[in-house]
């Protein structure tokens, strides 16, 4: 019996107006975002190893003194993504810049260019956006009066004076929702895919297309989710006026109110010390730790690299260093935990979710900004260890390590191929699996109580 | 008979479960809105006065020229509590500088503290206003039509006097009537906020402002409710009709504004800004290079042998150098190094700016592209006009950067007419009597006491900072309310001319409409 409803269900939405026009649109969203994005990525891919061409000459230029290598300051901007077509999970806006050099990471910052700040702002058209905007409303269209609807027209009591379970009249209205999106969901892909791999931009590779079955397995869970809650919208009124009122409620506060105003709880709920108190703090200690230093640790004679005041400067000027690595250190990590608190309190919201599923699954945005900034203080410590071997074999160094300034440490140039240069380790697929599961647990849940809900209801639901 | 029918719709809408949850969800929401709004504000106040106070400070307590260079900090504009438009993008501070051009603010936003707020978007009153009255619009007006011919009353109606027209326009007076009070309400629990905020205050201006955007807000909600209707006009269910009118609130709201957004970015693009710096900083090593050649040049213009040293300088970024204790000679080689850097260091910046102007010109091209595109949605024509009205739009920011500009003109004009770069007081405190010759220091025997004694080592924190009373201050230009209303008027021409066409269009249909 069940099968017989379903494929009633999905003839009947196939052959509804609302299936044809968003089916138009979702088409037309895809083929703008797609041809956007493949006309963007090249530019973006162009600009970077433009970028990338600059630093290895300023490296080079810098070769020539192998302290110069270990104590200039070096930027690492987070590359262009492969899969930024399925999500591009706010990388632009999160932190892309990690600035280091061979004796500590200094700091992160959001490149103030990666987004044109004369704009509004908005996301871009990828996949992900598309599922998460577009097509939970469309979810929500088809379901708002899947019960109240059939009620109104006077065809629910006809359905179940057959013999058909209530359970299985549930079923197979979820079903063929879910079916039905999600079917746009795979051609709007597709099409998406074909114009990809004629224009030539990304290579489709096997993990590539392992990232899409996953993406869209993801987005036929998060469909599920928005075809839940229209069925429960519709099974706890008698009017589908009133169900899609609350069914656009819903959308509003998870896709525009909650999302939105996420700064603001972040500064209530889960408040940190400004950053003006924290560059003060600095300040203060960097003062402290000047008045204290032995007379001489500012003195500094530059052809002489054995001068003794050097070792003080150089003692004086790490334990600069050491104070205000301290000190953000402790401020980063508070960073670290507002943010993802914050982030926690959004998971109220199923698009947010959904985002968070996609960007741990993708390996992209925070998770991916988390990944360099731990891997980059691995690598400055093999950085500070490869320096500090070549500076031990030169006679003509003190070894007198001074993070700021080449005075007191070898002088001898280097060949560019021979310094170590970071590359980012993008996550395995275990790694991001286990990092979207906390997500997904929540996501699950939601269905779950959602689904029961709205079974509860409808047992209960006056037929007449 | 127009009144009758109007009348009779806005007492059943008045009764109807739509209207109770539209007004629950404004009452919910708005308030909610300008709360964080206001929050936000408060910060930014907070944030302004703390740093105009340092500015202050660090300006009155420098005693020579050199390091004399304003920090001009902007004043959090109050209606950026209702549109925050592009305010929230970009900082609050410029520091002038001769050797370069500001180019975009630095210093405080929203998300300063943290960066990786930043991830988060934010939404002020008027997106807010945007989302539900247009909302609430449609949800009202998708119906008028097809449940009147469903429910079979439309055959009841026309058989009697009344015309097509006058059905028409009674139905849209009843919902003017419906929703105006709920636009109302909106725009009043908004105001009543502010007002009883002590720590805010609106000048006339803005008051103006606020009455200007409620103008456009009704315009806006016509144009929704005429957009309902005319669909309502054009499709027998209302199944149909409002399937119709969500698709479309989806598409002008939401996928329009990214639409615009994305294609302006892979249409008009824009370089990495790191790449542009790194043209510049070669301008940078350029100048340095000048810079060291001149000072040799110099070193044999004047014999060849000059000491240049000093006991105590401190020197930093755009030329600041302040020094005391050293030989006339050097102060005379600083003085005519400065004579030669301020011309050069101007030029170099002129050259710098073309490089950043271009840069910038590339964003605003992207940035026109983007507004164009969403003239498509009247929603972001909305969006734009309350941007308008509150200050915060592109237009106003370019305005003020100019005006920053100009104010870094008139700073070097100051330092120029008063020939302030080439005085002493440029770098030193000390006057050209205190201090010693190369013969007179010669003539010294040479012990620590005695190069004290010579060099007249005095502490420069016993001088008096400079008196900079007479240096101008940047002052923020103030829009007039006629000014902002010009502004506006192009945008709101267009508003008007979508709502009459939307209207002829509804007209038109219903006039052949199939009432059976």
């Amino acid at each position: 019996m069940i099968k017989t409803l379903y494929i009633h269900e999905i003839q009947k939405y196939l052959y509804s107006l609302r299936f044809k026009v968003s089916f138009a649109i979702m088409l037309l969203v895809f083929v703008v975002g797609t041809i956007s994005f493949v006309s963007s990525t090249k530019d973006v891919q162009s600009n970077y190893a433009k970028y990338r061409q600059l630093e290895q000459e300023t490296l080079a230029k810098q070769a020539s003194n192998i302290s110069d290598v270990a104590t200039s300051r070096r930027n690492y901007i987070i590359a262009p993504r492969n899969n930024t077509v399925v999500a591009d999970c706010k990388e632009s806006l999160l932190p892309n810049r990690i600035s280091y050099n061979a004796y500590n990471v200094h700091s992160f910052d959001v490149r103030h260019d990666s987004v044109n700040p004369l704009l509004t702002r908005s996301e871009n058209l990828s996949w992900g956006f598309i599922v998460s905007m577009f097509l939970s409303f469309i979810t929500l269209l088809f379901a708002f009066d899947a019960v109240s609807g059939e009620k109104e027209d006077r065809t629910l009591a006809l359905v179940f004076s057959n013999s058909v379970s209530r359970a299985a009249f549930l079923g197979s209205k979820l079903l063929s929702i879910i079916t039905v999106v999600g079917l746009m969901t795979i051609i709007g892909i597709i099409l998406s895919l074909l114009i990809i791999a004629i224009s030539g931009s990304v290579v489709i590779d096997t993990s590539f297309m392992l990232e899409i079955i996953g993406f869209l397995a993801i987005s036929l869970l998060f469909i599920t989710v928005f075809s839940v809650f229209g069925l429960f919208s519709s099974v706890v009124t008698r009017y589908s006026n009133v169900s899609l009122l609350i069914s656009l409620c819903f959308w509003l506060f998870a896709a525009v109110i909650i999302p939105n105003t996420s700064v603001f709880w972040a500064k209530k709920l889960f408040p940190i010390p400004t950053g003006r108190s924290i560059e003060q703090a600095i300040s203060q200690e960097k003062e402290d730790i000047n008045k204290n230093a032995p007379e001489g640790s500012w003195a500094s004679m530059w052809n002489d690299p054995f001068y003794p005041k050097h070792e003080l400067r150089a003692n004086n000027q790490t334990n600069l260093m050491n104070a205000e690595k301290r000190h953000r250190n402790a401020y980063y990590q508070q960073m670290f935990r507002q943010f993802e608190n914050t982030r926690s309190f959004t998971l109220l919201s199923p698009i947010a979710q959904f985002d968070y599923i996609n960007e741990a699954f993708l390996g992209g945005g925070y998770l991916r900004f988390r990944k360099n900034w731990s891997d980059l203080h691995m690598f400055q410590e093999q950085f500070l260890q490869w320096f500090k071997d070549i500076d031990a074999k030169d006679d003509e160094s003190p070894h007198w390590y001074n993070p700021y300034e080449s005075l007191s440490t070898s002088r001898k140039p280097v060949s560019v191929e021979q310094i170590p240069q970071y590359q980012e380790q993008i996550a395995p697929f275990a790694d991001r699996f286990l990092f979207m599961s906390g997500y997904l647990i929540v996501m699950l849940i939601t269905i779950a109580v959602l689904f029961i809900a709205c079974f509860y209801f409808f047992v209960r639901y006056d037929m007449r | 008979m127009i009144w009758l029918i109007a009348k009779k719709d806005f007492l059943l809408n008045l009764l109807s479960v739509r209207f109770i949850i539209g007004f629950v969800l404004c009452l919910v929401i708005i308030p909610f809105t300008i709360i964080v709004s206001v929050d936000d504000y408060l910060a930014k106040q907070n944030s302004y006065e703390i740093e105009s106070k340092q500015a202050a400070d660090e300006l009155s307590g420098h005693r020579v020229w050199s390091a004399v260079r304003p920090t001009v900090v902007t004043k959090p504009e109050p209606l950026s509590i209702f549109s925050s438009g592009i305010s929230a993008n970009l900082g609050n501070r410029v520091k002038i500088a001769f050797d370069t051009y500001p180019l975009f603010p630095t210093g405080h936003t929203v998300t300063q503290d943290n960066p990786l707020l930043n991830a988060f978007f934010s939404i002020d009153f008027s997106r807010v206003v945007a989302i539900l009255i247009s909302l609430i619009a449609l949800v009202f007006a998708y119906d008028t039509i097809t449940r009147e011919r469903e429910d079979g009353t439309m055959k009841l109606s026309l058989t009697g006097q009344v015309s097509r027209i006058s059905f028409l326009f009674g139905k849209l007076l009843g919902l003017i009537l419906t929703l105006l009070p709920i636009l109302l309400f909106c725009y009043l629990l908004a105001c009543l906020i502010i007002i009883l905020n002590p720590a805010i205050s609106f000048s006339a201006t803005d008051w103006g402002s606020i009455a200007l955007m409620f103008l456009i807000s009704m315009f806006y909600m016509l144009i929704f409710i005429l957009l309902g209707m005319l669909i309502s006009s054009l499709v027998k269910r209302s199944s149909s009709s409002i399937i119709l009118s969500l698709l479309c609130w989806i598409w002008f709201l939401f996928l329009m504004p990214n639409i615009s957004t994305y294609l302006s970015q892979s249409i008009a693009k824009t370089p990495l800004y790191d790449n542009v710096q790194v043209a510049i900083s070669e301008y940078e090593k350029e100048f340095y290079e000048k810079d060291e050649e001149r000072q040799k040049q110099l070193n044999d213009e004047m014999g060849g042998d000059v000491w240049v040293v000093y006991w105590n300088a401190n020197m930093g970024r755009d030329g600041f150098l302040e020094f005391s204790g050293t030989l006339k000679e050097a102060v005379e080689h600083a003085r005519q190094m400065q004579v030669w850097k301020w011309p050069t260091a101007l030029d170099y910046a002129d050259k710098k700016w073309v490089l950043q102007r271009d840069y910038l010109d590339k964003m605003l091209s992207q940035q026109r592209l983007q507004q164009t595109i969403a003239f498509f949605s009247p929603s972001e024509i909305f969006r734009q006009t309350t941007e308008i009205l509150c200050h915060t739009s592109v237009d106003d920011f370019q305005k003020y950067m100019e005006s920053v500009r100009n104010y870094r003109e008139t700073v070097i004009r100051y330092f120029a007419d008063n020939k302030l770069y080439e005085s002493l007081r440029y770098f030193t405190v000390q006057t050209w009597d205190q201090f010693p010759s190369q013969k007179e220091f010669d003539r010294s025997s040479g012990s620590i006491e005695d190069l004290f004694t010579v060099l007249r080592k005095i502490p420069a924190d016993q001088y008096e900072p400079l008196n900079l009373d007479n240096l101008p201050r940047f002052e923020a230009r103030q829009a007039t309310i006629f000014s902002m209303f010009a502004d506006a008027l192009g945008r709101m021409a267009v508003m008007i001319g979508l709502g009459i066409l939307l209207l002829l269009g509804t007209i038109l249909s219903f006039m052949r409409y199939d009432v059976r």
